[in-house]
């Protein structure tokens, strides 16, 4: 794994919530940097990467990222984007001042990125559940509780 | 009377033992190769793995069936009953490795050899001394001359199927019989649903009989033909597909494929490290840890299946629902990257006893406690 892709990893375990085993196991995190990379100006992602790479540790992080990447005009709507494309494998069209301001490339349509993104979605390990029509959990698993019950 | 032969009842029930250690052993390595191919690639791999895994479930069961209807207790939670990979199988002289690896040629032809279907030709003794390998286990060892291993799989199943044929023939001059199990303890269709054949209940000698070829016929073989007796390819030609990149059909050649192309891409597979151990992973890391609890997760899943197998079938359902659960802890970890190891990926390390472990690594061990 190269650096850049280590710091696109440990970007997402701050935006998601998940650590970076569950994100590295869902063999997506190359596929998703690469969207990014694709419809992103020029730049863009870096920019996101060294706004991590600037927030302090301690209790003050959390607040740090609040601010300098959720918050920030620019950043922001990537960063909302990115936790979608974690959770539900799906790009979201970036809002329309967004792209008057920053740029629209021709990708940046509201589309499922592929089967697998839609399988390896955090929604479904948030959830306790499973992506309908993939991962069967075998022959009259309907008949068991959730995990965790 | 032959030395390879079965003459107590007892002696039968640690054959089966051994059977049923025997089918269990092959399903790590399957499932590693399995879940180390990348996501949307190698489509027909993937079937075919996965096919002869499933089967190999279901001989695990047929082997506890057996067992079951001669009054013993199938128990798949006694320490050793998951080897310490690599371990040894016999290849008629000789014995080789099998490990737990990523999907590559190198790997589906160690399928090969397991599958590979082979008898001692008559004349060769059936029992083949066995070389000395230190701690790793030796599937296929005569159970009561430790020293002594069958030539083949084959020939371990036959002597079973002798042993079955025996001692109920001994029992039977008596106005006895040596199927004296609970039939309530034998797993059926309605617990084990799978495309793998019909799970029928061993009850008496014909029942067994049939349970027992129809392992032999799906697994290693033990005829010469691609095809076995319910039309189905035997496992050795379902992989031997991968190598020569073509589906077998009816009425072909044994290494002679002319059925549609199979395409395999060798290469989109994560590199996982060879019999990887948990203490090749870093203590006290977030892979550790998952490494660890997929362990767990695998003594618990052995735990539920004894219990299926000793009076509870419907547990079956709830062990194979957990089973596709760990499907997706072992992708996990496989998709790993394993640090300090130029470029490999982690995976489960299937240690789940004390023994199955080894010494135990005092830095691991301790931090585990603390998580």
């Amino acid at each position: 794994m190269t650096a850049r892709e280590e710091s696109f990893v440990a970007l997402s375990v701050l935006l998601t919530g998940y650590d970076s085993v569950h994100l590295l196991g869902t063999g997506m995190a190359e596929q998703y940097l690469a969207i990014l990379d694709s419809i992103l100006p020029t730049g863009m992602v870096d920019d996101l990467l060294a706004a991590y790479q600037r927030l302090p540790q301690g209790p003050q992080r959390e607040p740090a990222a609040a601010a300098t990447i959720l918050g920030d005009a620019k950043l922001g709507p990537v960063a909302r984007n990115l936790i979608v494309l974690w959770y539900c494998g799906s790009w979201t069209q970036l809002p329309a001042a967004w792209r008057a301001t920053y740029g629209a490339a021709p990708q940046d349509t509201t589309h499922a990125v592929s089967a697998d993104a839609y399988q390896a979605g955090l929604q479904w390990l948030a959830a306790g559940a499973h992506p309908a029509g993939a991962k069967a959990q075998g022959y009259g698993a309907w008949a068991l509780g959730p995990e965790g019950r | 009377m032959d030395s390879s032969d079965i003459t107590t009842l007892e002696e039968l029930k640690s054959y089966l033992y051994s059977a049923m250690q025997l089918e269990h052993a092959t399903l790590p390595p399957y499932l590693v190769a399995l879940y180390s191919i990348k996501p949307g690639t190698n489509l027909d791999a993937t079937q075919i793995i996965r096919v002869v895994a499933v089967e190999e479930m279901l001989h695990l069961t047929f082997a506890a069936n057996l067992l079951n209807a001669i009054g013993g207790e199938p128990d798949l939670t006694v320490p050793g009953f998951v080897p310490n990979f690599p371990t040894y199988l016999p290849d008629g002289e000789q014995e080789f490795l099998v490990h737990l690896a990523p999907f590559s040629r190198q790997t589906i032809e160690n399928f090969l050899q397991i599958e590979r279907p082979s008898l001692a030709p008559s004349g060769v003794n059936k029992l083949v001394a066995r070389r000395e390998h230190g701690p790793f286990l030796h599937l296929g060892t005569h159970p009561r001359q430790t020293t002594m291993r069958y030539y083949s799989i084959g020939d371990f199943y036959k002597a079973i199927e002798d042993g079955l044929v025996y001692l109920e023939g001994e029992a039977q001059k008596q106005g006895k019989t040596i199927f004296t199990g609970d039939a309530g303890r034998q797993i059926t269709s309605q617990y084990y649903y799978s495309g793998g054949g019909h799970l029928h209940p061993v009850t008496d000698l014909a029942t067994a009989v049939t349970a027992i070829r129809l392992v032999i016929e799906q697994g290693e073989g033990q005829t010469a033909t691609i095809y076995d007796s319910q039309k189905e390819l035997a496992h050795y030609y379902r992989f031997d597909q991968l190598i020569h990149g073509r589906y077998y059909r009816s009425g072909d050649a044994i290494e002679h494929p002319t059925g549609e192309p199979v395409s395999v891409d060798w290469d989109a597979a994560y590199p996982v490290k060879t019999d990887v151990k948990l203490a090749d992973i870093p203590a006290g890391s977030e892979l550790h840890q998952a490494a660890a609890a997929f362990n767990q997760a695998y003594a618990r899943f052995l735990a539920e299946i004894t219990e299926a197998y000793n009076g509870k079938p419907h547990k079956l359902m709830e062990a194979v629902a957990h089973m596709f659960e760990f499907r997706n802890a072992m992708t996990v970890l496989i998709r790993n990257p394993l640090p300090g190891s130029n470029g490999l990926y982690a995976g489960p390390t299937f240690e789940v006893s004390p023994e199955a472990a080894g010494a135990p690594q005092a830095g691991a061990e301790s931090l585990e406690v603390v998580a």
